[in-house]
Protein backbone atom coordinates (compact mmCIF):
# COMPACT_ATOMS: atom_id res chain seq x y z
CA UNK A 1 0.00 0.00 0.00
CA UNK A 2 1.29 3.46 -1.09
CA UNK A 3 4.87 2.01 -2.36
CA UNK A 4 4.93 4.42 -4.82
CA UNK A 5 8.31 5.73 -6.45
CA UNK A 6 8.50 9.06 -8.31
CA UNK A 7 9.31 9.02 -12.25
CA UNK A 8 12.75 8.76 -13.47
CA UNK A 9 11.97 11.49 -16.02
CA UNK A 10 14.40 14.28 -14.82
CA UNK A 11 11.97 17.15 -13.43
CA UNK A 12 9.36 14.95 -13.41
CA UNK A 13 7.29 14.78 -9.91
CA UNK A 14 4.45 12.58 -10.87
CA UNK A 15 4.13 8.83 -9.38
CA UNK A 16 5.56 6.37 -12.05
CA UNK A 17 3.52 3.61 -12.97
CA UNK A 18 3.76 0.10 -10.98
CA UNK A 19 6.30 -1.36 -11.96
CA UNK A 20 7.64 0.95 -14.43
CA UNK A 21 10.29 3.78 -13.84
CA UNK A 22 8.36 6.25 -15.55
CA UNK A 23 5.10 8.35 -15.19
CA UNK A 24 2.65 7.17 -17.87
CA UNK A 25 3.18 10.42 -19.65
CA UNK A 26 7.11 9.43 -19.84
CA UNK A 27 6.24 6.00 -20.74
CA UNK A 28 7.87 5.15 -24.39
CA UNK A 29 4.86 3.14 -24.81
CA UNK A 30 2.06 4.65 -23.07
CA UNK A 31 -0.79 2.83 -24.93
CA UNK A 32 0.37 -0.95 -23.58
CA UNK A 33 0.44 0.64 -20.28
CA UNK A 34 -2.96 1.68 -20.32
CA UNK A 35 -3.87 -1.65 -21.93
CA UNK A 36 -2.11 -3.89 -19.02
CA UNK A 37 -3.61 -1.12 -16.28
CA UNK A 38 -7.46 -2.04 -18.08
CA UNK A 39 -6.51 -5.81 -18.68
CA UNK A 40 -5.46 -5.67 -14.34
CA UNK A 41 -9.13 -4.07 -13.38
CA UNK A 42 -11.03 -6.73 -15.55
CA UNK A 43 -9.77 -8.70 -14.09
CA UNK A 44 -12.21 -7.70 -11.08
CA UNK A 45 -9.33 -9.53 -8.23
CA UNK A 46 -8.48 -7.51 -5.07
CA UNK A 47 -6.36 -4.47 -6.67
CA UNK A 48 -3.60 -2.90 -4.61
CA UNK A 49 -1.11 -0.10 -4.72
CA UNK A 50 -1.71 0.23 -8.11
CA UNK A 51 -0.76 4.09 -9.49
CA UNK A 52 -1.15 4.87 -13.25
CA UNK A 53 -2.37 8.86 -12.92
CA UNK A 54 -3.16 10.49 -16.70
CA UNK A 55 -4.39 7.27 -18.21
CA UNK A 56 -7.54 7.03 -20.37
CA UNK A 57 -10.40 4.43 -19.91
CA UNK A 58 -13.85 3.87 -21.78
CA UNK A 59 -16.02 1.35 -22.32
CA UNK A 60 -15.04 -0.98 -19.44
CA UNK A 61 -17.18 -3.13 -17.15
CA UNK A 62 -15.36 -2.72 -13.90
CA UNK A 63 -18.66 -3.62 -11.69
CA UNK A 64 -17.54 -5.73 -8.59
CA UNK A 65 -14.01 -4.63 -8.57
CA UNK A 66 -11.75 -3.98 -5.30
CA UNK A 67 -9.32 -0.93 -5.35
CA UNK A 68 -7.56 -0.27 -2.32
CA UNK A 69 -4.96 2.25 -1.92
CA UNK A 70 -4.31 2.82 -5.87
CA UNK A 71 -3.53 6.30 -7.57
CA UNK A 72 -5.50 6.76 -11.03
CA UNK A 73 -5.43 10.82 -11.06
CA UNK A 74 -6.01 13.35 -14.19
CA UNK A 75 -7.84 9.90 -15.32
CA UNK A 76 -10.43 9.95 -17.76
CA UNK A 77 -13.22 7.60 -17.43
CA UNK A 78 -16.43 7.25 -20.07
CA UNK A 79 -18.65 4.93 -19.99
CA UNK A 80 -17.37 2.50 -17.15
CA UNK A 81 -19.35 0.63 -14.97
CA UNK A 82 -17.89 0.69 -11.11
CA UNK A 83 -21.26 -0.94 -9.81
CA UNK A 84 -20.98 -3.01 -6.88
CA UNK A 85 -17.09 -1.99 -6.41
CA UNK A 86 -15.18 -2.13 -3.31
CA UNK A 87 -13.13 1.74 -2.90
CA UNK A 88 -10.66 2.30 -0.07
CA UNK A 89 -7.86 4.92 0.18
CA UNK A 90 -8.18 5.57 -3.85
CA UNK A 91 -7.12 8.69 -5.53
CA UNK A 92 -8.76 9.82 -8.79
CA UNK A 93 -8.87 13.27 -8.23
CA UNK A 94 -8.82 15.84 -10.76
CA UNK A 95 -10.28 13.37 -13.26
CA UNK A 96 -12.82 13.44 -15.41
CA UNK A 97 -16.07 11.23 -15.55
CA UNK A 98 -18.55 10.87 -18.35
CA UNK A 99 -21.64 8.54 -17.98
CA UNK A 100 -19.99 6.16 -15.34
CA UNK A 101 -21.80 4.18 -12.90
CA UNK A 102 -20.87 3.84 -9.74
CA UNK A 103 -24.46 2.16 -8.38
CA UNK A 104 -23.92 0.26 -5.00
CA UNK A 105 -20.42 1.03 -4.50
CA UNK A 106 -18.75 1.57 -1.08
CA UNK A 107 -16.09 4.20 -0.99
CA UNK A 108 -14.02 4.97 1.92
CA UNK A 109 -11.37 7.84 2.42
CA UNK A 110 -11.02 7.78 -1.30
CA UNK A 111 -10.39 11.04 -3.30
CA UNK A 112 -12.20 12.36 -5.81
CA UNK A 113 -11.53 16.07 -5.37
CA UNK A 114 -11.45 18.85 -8.50
CA UNK A 115 -13.25 16.44 -10.56
CA UNK A 116 -15.59 16.75 -13.43
CA UNK A 117 -18.84 14.68 -13.62
CA UNK A 118 -20.83 14.85 -16.04
CA UNK A 119 -24.53 12.12 -16.66
CA UNK A 120 -22.79 9.58 -13.77
CA UNK A 121 -24.72 7.90 -11.08
CA UNK A 122 -23.86 7.12 -7.43
CA UNK A 123 -27.05 5.73 -6.59
CA UNK A 124 -27.84 3.48 -3.30
CA UNK A 125 -24.06 3.95 -2.40
CA UNK A 126 -22.17 4.33 0.68
CA UNK A 127 -19.77 7.07 -0.09
CA UNK A 128 -17.95 7.33 3.66
CA UNK A 129 -15.71 9.80 4.43
CA UNK A 130 -14.44 10.69 0.96
CA UNK A 131 -13.41 13.99 -1.05
CA UNK A 132 -15.43 15.51 -3.36
CA UNK A 133 -14.06 18.74 -2.85
CA UNK A 134 -13.93 21.16 -5.76
CA UNK A 135 -15.18 19.21 -7.85
CA UNK A 136 -17.92 19.85 -11.27
CA UNK A 137 -21.19 18.11 -11.41
CA UNK A 138 -23.72 18.22 -13.80
CA UNK A 139 -26.73 15.82 -14.59
CA UNK A 140 -25.52 13.32 -11.48
CA UNK A 141 -27.40 11.60 -8.94
CA UNK A 142 -26.38 10.43 -5.64
CA UNK A 143 -29.77 9.22 -4.52
CA UNK A 144 -30.63 7.18 -1.47
CA UNK A 145 -26.80 7.11 -1.13
CA UNK A 146 -25.02 7.67 2.72
CA UNK A 147 -22.22 10.46 2.30
CA UNK A 148 -21.38 10.47 5.87
CA UNK A 149 -18.57 12.85 6.24
CA UNK A 150 -18.32 13.29 2.40
CA UNK A 151 -16.72 16.87 1.52
CA UNK A 152 -18.32 18.91 -1.19
CA UNK A 153 -16.83 21.75 -0.55
CA UNK A 154 -16.03 24.92 -2.91
CA UNK A 155 -17.90 22.40 -5.44
CA UNK A 156 -20.09 23.15 -8.42
CA UNK A 157 -23.13 21.33 -8.90
CA UNK A 158 -25.49 21.50 -11.68
CA UNK A 159 -28.66 19.39 -11.50
CA UNK A 160 -27.66 17.53 -9.01
CA UNK A 161 -29.55 15.12 -7.00
CA UNK A 162 -29.54 13.93 -3.16
CA UNK A 163 -32.91 12.67 -2.53
CA UNK A 164 -33.36 10.48 0.53
CA UNK A 165 -29.08 10.38 1.44
CA UNK A 166 -27.43 10.76 4.74
CA UNK A 167 -25.87 13.97 5.17
CA UNK A 168 -24.83 13.69 8.33
CA UNK A 169 -21.47 15.44 8.60
CA UNK A 170 -21.40 15.97 5.09
CA UNK A 171 -19.51 19.39 3.93
CA UNK A 172 -21.31 21.78 1.47
CA UNK A 173 -19.52 24.58 2.56
CA UNK A 174 -18.66 27.44 -0.48
CA UNK A 175 -20.57 24.97 -2.86
CA UNK A 176 -22.56 26.57 -6.00
CA UNK A 177 -25.61 24.98 -6.76
CA UNK A 178 -28.37 25.11 -9.46
CA UNK A 179 -31.14 23.13 -9.54
CA UNK A 180 -30.05 20.73 -6.99
CA UNK A 181 -32.58 18.67 -4.75
CA UNK A 182 -31.80 17.55 -1.28
CA UNK A 183 -35.75 16.00 -1.10
CA UNK A 184 -35.93 13.26 2.26
CA UNK A 185 -32.41 14.16 2.70
CA UNK A 186 -31.38 15.27 6.52
CA UNK A 187 -29.43 18.28 5.17
CA UNK A 188 -29.81 19.96 8.73
CA UNK A 189 -26.95 17.50 9.95
CA UNK A 190 -24.76 18.63 6.98
CA UNK A 191 -22.64 21.35 7.27
CA UNK A 192 -23.15 24.72 4.72
CA UNK A 193 -21.84 27.23 7.09
CA UNK A 194 -18.68 27.46 9.45
CA UNK A 195 -17.85 29.69 12.90
CA UNK A 196 -14.99 31.56 12.65
CA UNK B 1 5.02 1.06 3.81
CA UNK B 2 1.09 -0.10 4.37
CA UNK B 3 -1.18 2.25 5.94
CA UNK B 4 -4.32 1.83 7.41
CA UNK B 5 -6.85 3.98 8.48
CA UNK B 6 -9.09 3.91 11.77
CA UNK B 7 -12.21 6.51 12.05
CA UNK B 8 -13.62 6.91 15.78
CA UNK B 9 -16.86 8.04 16.32
CA UNK B 10 -15.74 9.38 19.81
CA UNK B 11 -14.31 12.75 19.09
CA UNK B 12 -14.63 11.81 15.05
CA UNK B 13 -11.08 11.77 14.21
CA UNK B 14 -8.72 9.74 12.14
CA UNK B 15 -6.03 7.42 13.59
CA UNK B 16 -3.54 6.01 11.20
CA UNK B 17 -1.57 2.19 11.78
CA UNK B 18 1.78 2.68 9.48
CA UNK B 19 3.70 -0.33 9.04
CA UNK B 20 6.04 -2.65 7.37
CA UNK B 21 4.95 -4.70 4.02
CA UNK B 22 5.19 -8.13 6.64
CA UNK B 23 4.45 -6.87 9.91
CA UNK B 24 6.22 -6.54 13.15
CA UNK B 25 7.04 -3.41 14.63
CA UNK B 26 4.46 -0.22 13.70
CA UNK B 27 3.72 3.08 14.17
CA UNK B 28 0.43 4.51 15.64
CA UNK B 29 -0.39 8.28 14.91
CA UNK B 30 -3.18 10.31 16.77
CA UNK B 31 -4.65 7.39 19.41
CA UNK B 32 -7.90 8.59 19.97
CA UNK B 33 -9.69 5.91 21.00
CA UNK B 34 -8.20 2.54 21.03
CA UNK B 35 -11.66 0.18 20.50
CA UNK B 36 -11.74 -3.38 19.27
CA UNK B 37 -11.73 -2.69 15.23
CA UNK B 38 -8.27 -0.67 15.86
CA UNK B 39 -7.26 -3.57 17.54
CA UNK B 40 -8.16 -6.30 15.33
CA UNK B 41 -6.55 -3.98 12.67
CA UNK B 42 -3.25 -4.45 14.33
CA UNK B 43 -3.39 -7.72 15.63
CA UNK B 44 -4.85 -9.20 12.13
CA UNK B 45 -2.06 -7.57 10.27
CA UNK B 46 0.61 -8.98 12.76
CA UNK B 47 1.98 -5.63 13.61
CA UNK B 48 2.64 -4.65 17.42
CA UNK B 49 2.32 -1.13 18.32
CA UNK B 50 6.18 -0.22 19.32
CA UNK B 51 5.87 3.92 18.44
CA UNK B 52 3.09 6.54 18.82
CA UNK B 53 3.31 9.74 17.17
CA UNK B 54 1.03 12.46 18.70
CA UNK B 55 0.09 15.55 16.35
CA UNK B 56 -0.84 17.58 19.03
CA UNK B 57 -1.98 16.96 23.18
CA UNK B 58 -6.17 17.43 22.66
CA UNK B 59 -8.13 15.04 23.90
CA UNK B 60 -9.56 13.57 20.34
CA UNK B 61 -6.04 12.44 19.30
CA UNK B 62 -4.42 10.75 22.62
CA UNK B 63 -7.05 9.67 24.94
CA UNK B 64 -6.49 6.01 23.35
CA UNK B 65 -3.00 6.21 25.00
CA UNK B 66 -4.37 4.85 28.51
CA UNK B 67 -6.00 1.90 26.62
CA UNK B 68 -3.71 1.50 24.27
CA UNK B 69 -0.21 1.72 26.81
CA UNK B 70 -2.07 -1.28 28.74
CA UNK B 71 -1.66 -3.44 25.92
CA UNK B 72 1.75 -2.51 23.96
CA UNK B 73 4.56 -1.27 25.80
CA UNK B 74 5.01 2.18 23.23
CA UNK B 75 7.05 5.05 23.39
CA UNK B 76 5.86 8.27 22.71
CA UNK B 77 6.75 10.64 20.64
CA UNK B 78 5.13 14.60 20.67
CA UNK B 79 6.24 18.37 20.70
CA UNK B 80 4.00 18.60 24.50
CA UNK B 81 5.96 16.98 27.75
CA UNK B 82 2.64 16.42 29.24
CA UNK B 83 0.34 13.80 27.84
CA UNK B 84 -1.63 12.33 30.80
CA UNK B 85 1.14 11.68 32.63
CA UNK B 86 2.93 9.20 29.83
CA UNK B 87 6.21 9.73 29.50
CA UNK B 88 7.10 11.28 25.97
CA UNK B 89 9.97 11.93 24.04
CA UNK B 90 9.91 15.66 22.62
CA UNK B 91 10.00 16.10 18.87
CA UNK B 92 11.34 19.45 18.23
CA UNK B 93 10.60 21.51 14.94
CA UNK B 94 12.64 20.54 11.81
CA UNK B 95 13.76 17.23 13.49
CA UNK B 96 14.36 13.86 12.42
CA UNK B 97 14.21 10.78 13.30
CA UNK B 98 14.07 6.63 12.10
CA UNK B 99 11.11 4.57 13.77
CA UNK B 100 10.27 1.25 12.54
CA UNK B 101 12.29 1.20 9.54
CA UNK B 102 10.48 4.22 8.73
CA UNK B 103 12.55 7.65 8.06
CA UNK B 104 10.25 10.73 9.53
CA UNK B 105 10.48 14.84 9.68
CA UNK B 106 8.81 16.41 12.33
CA UNK B 107 7.59 19.86 11.93
CA UNK B 108 6.33 22.45 14.73
CA UNK B 109 3.57 24.52 13.19
CA UNK B 110 1.64 26.38 16.13
CA UNK B 111 -1.65 27.74 16.06
CA UNK B 112 -4.45 25.31 16.32
CA UNK B 113 -2.44 24.53 19.49
CA UNK B 114 1.31 25.68 20.28
CA UNK B 115 2.41 21.68 20.52
CA UNK B 116 0.96 21.29 17.17
CA UNK B 117 3.15 18.63 14.83
CA UNK B 118 2.98 17.26 11.25
CA UNK B 119 4.72 14.00 10.22
CA UNK B 120 6.37 13.07 7.23
CA UNK B 121 6.77 9.77 5.83
CA UNK B 122 7.77 9.20 2.63
CA UNK B 123 5.39 11.33 0.08
CA UNK B 124 2.29 11.49 3.16
CA UNK B 125 1.76 14.31 5.24
CA UNK B 126 0.51 13.22 9.15
CA UNK B 127 -1.12 17.04 9.53
CA UNK B 128 -3.25 16.30 12.88
CA UNK B 129 -5.58 19.59 12.87
CA UNK B 130 -3.19 21.63 11.25
CA UNK B 131 -4.41 21.42 7.70
CA UNK B 132 -7.29 19.25 6.45
CA UNK B 133 -9.40 18.74 3.55
CA UNK B 134 -10.44 22.48 2.73
CA UNK B 135 -9.64 24.21 5.49
CA UNK B 136 -7.10 25.13 8.10
CA UNK B 137 -7.31 24.03 11.56
CA UNK B 138 -9.25 26.40 14.40
CA UNK B 139 -8.24 29.01 16.34
CA UNK B 140 -8.76 31.04 19.04
CA UNK B 141 -7.33 34.30 18.29
CA UNK B 142 -6.98 36.02 15.07
CA UNK B 143 -2.88 35.97 15.90
CA UNK B 144 -3.07 32.53 16.12
CA UNK B 145 -4.52 32.20 13.02
CA UNK B 146 -2.15 34.07 11.20
CA UNK B 147 0.70 32.21 13.09
CA UNK B 148 -0.77 29.06 11.80
CA UNK B 149 -1.33 30.42 8.08
CA UNK B 150 2.22 31.62 7.85
CA UNK B 151 3.95 28.21 9.10
CA UNK B 152 1.62 26.27 6.71
CA UNK B 153 2.91 28.55 4.14
CA UNK B 154 6.16 28.32 5.02
CA UNK B 155 6.46 24.51 6.01
CA UNK B 156 4.29 22.96 4.18
CA UNK B 157 3.13 24.56 1.14
CA UNK B 158 6.92 23.78 -0.34
CA UNK B 159 6.19 20.43 -0.49
CA UNK B 160 5.33 19.05 -3.80
CA UNK B 161 1.48 18.94 -5.40
CA UNK B 162 1.61 14.99 -5.25
CA UNK B 163 2.25 14.83 -1.40
CA UNK B 164 -0.80 12.88 0.26
CA UNK B 165 -2.18 14.67 3.43
CA UNK B 166 -3.69 12.19 6.11
CA UNK B 167 -5.38 14.67 8.32
CA UNK B 168 -6.59 14.27 12.40
CA UNK B 169 -10.37 15.01 11.30
CA UNK B 170 -11.92 14.29 7.68
CA UNK B 171 -10.68 13.14 4.43
CA UNK B 172 -8.03 12.62 2.84
CA UNK B 173 -6.43 15.51 0.21
CA UNK B 174 -3.42 16.18 -1.41
CA UNK B 175 -1.03 19.46 -1.30
CA UNK B 176 -2.37 19.96 -4.51
CA UNK B 177 -5.91 20.03 -4.16
CA UNK B 178 -5.61 22.22 -1.08
CA UNK B 179 -3.60 24.91 -3.06
CA UNK B 180 -6.03 25.04 -5.36
CA UNK B 181 -9.40 24.66 -3.11
CA UNK B 182 -8.67 25.13 0.22
CA UNK B 183 -10.64 29.11 1.30
CA UNK B 184 -8.59 29.47 3.93
CA UNK B 185 -4.99 29.46 2.11
CA UNK B 186 -6.32 32.03 -0.39
CA UNK B 187 -5.69 35.59 0.53
CA UNK B 188 -9.11 37.07 0.64
CA UNK B 189 -12.15 34.36 2.19
CA UNK B 190 -15.67 34.78 1.19
CA UNK B 191 -18.14 33.25 3.38
CA UNK B 192 -21.20 30.88 2.17
CA UNK B 193 -24.18 33.16 0.72
CA UNK B 194 -26.60 30.27 0.86
CA UNK B 195 -29.66 30.48 3.07
CA UNK B 196 -31.52 27.26 4.31
CA UNK B 197 -34.77 28.09 5.09
CA UNK B 198 -37.97 26.08 4.53
CA UNK B 199 -39.11 27.83 1.48
CA UNK B 200 -35.86 26.84 -0.91
CA UNK B 201 -36.83 24.17 -3.24
CA UNK B 202 -33.51 22.33 -2.68
CA UNK B 203 -34.88 21.33 0.34
CA UNK B 204 -38.32 20.80 0.05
Amino acid sequence: MFDFIRCSHPGCNEFAVTKYTTCFQHAENPESLQQEAAAKLLEKGIVGSYCLTHGEFSNLDLSKSSLYACKFSHGTFQDIDFSDSYIQLCFFEFSTFINCTFHEVTSKYSVFAGSEFRECSFTGSDILHSNFSGITASHTVFDDSDLYYTNFSSSKLSHVSFKDCNLKKADFYLSERQEVSFKYSNFEEALFFREN
Amino acid sequence: MKLFFHFSVIGFSNTYLIGNNDGGAAILVDPGHMDLELLKLIEDNNYYIKYVLLTHRHASHTKGLKTLSKIYDVEIFANSPHIHDFPVRIVSDDSHMNLAGFDISAFLIPGHSSDSMVYKISDALFTGDVLMAGRIGSTSTSLSRSLLLRSIREKILPFDENTIIFPGHGTPTTLGIEKIINTDLMPHRHGSKHVLTGNNPEFS
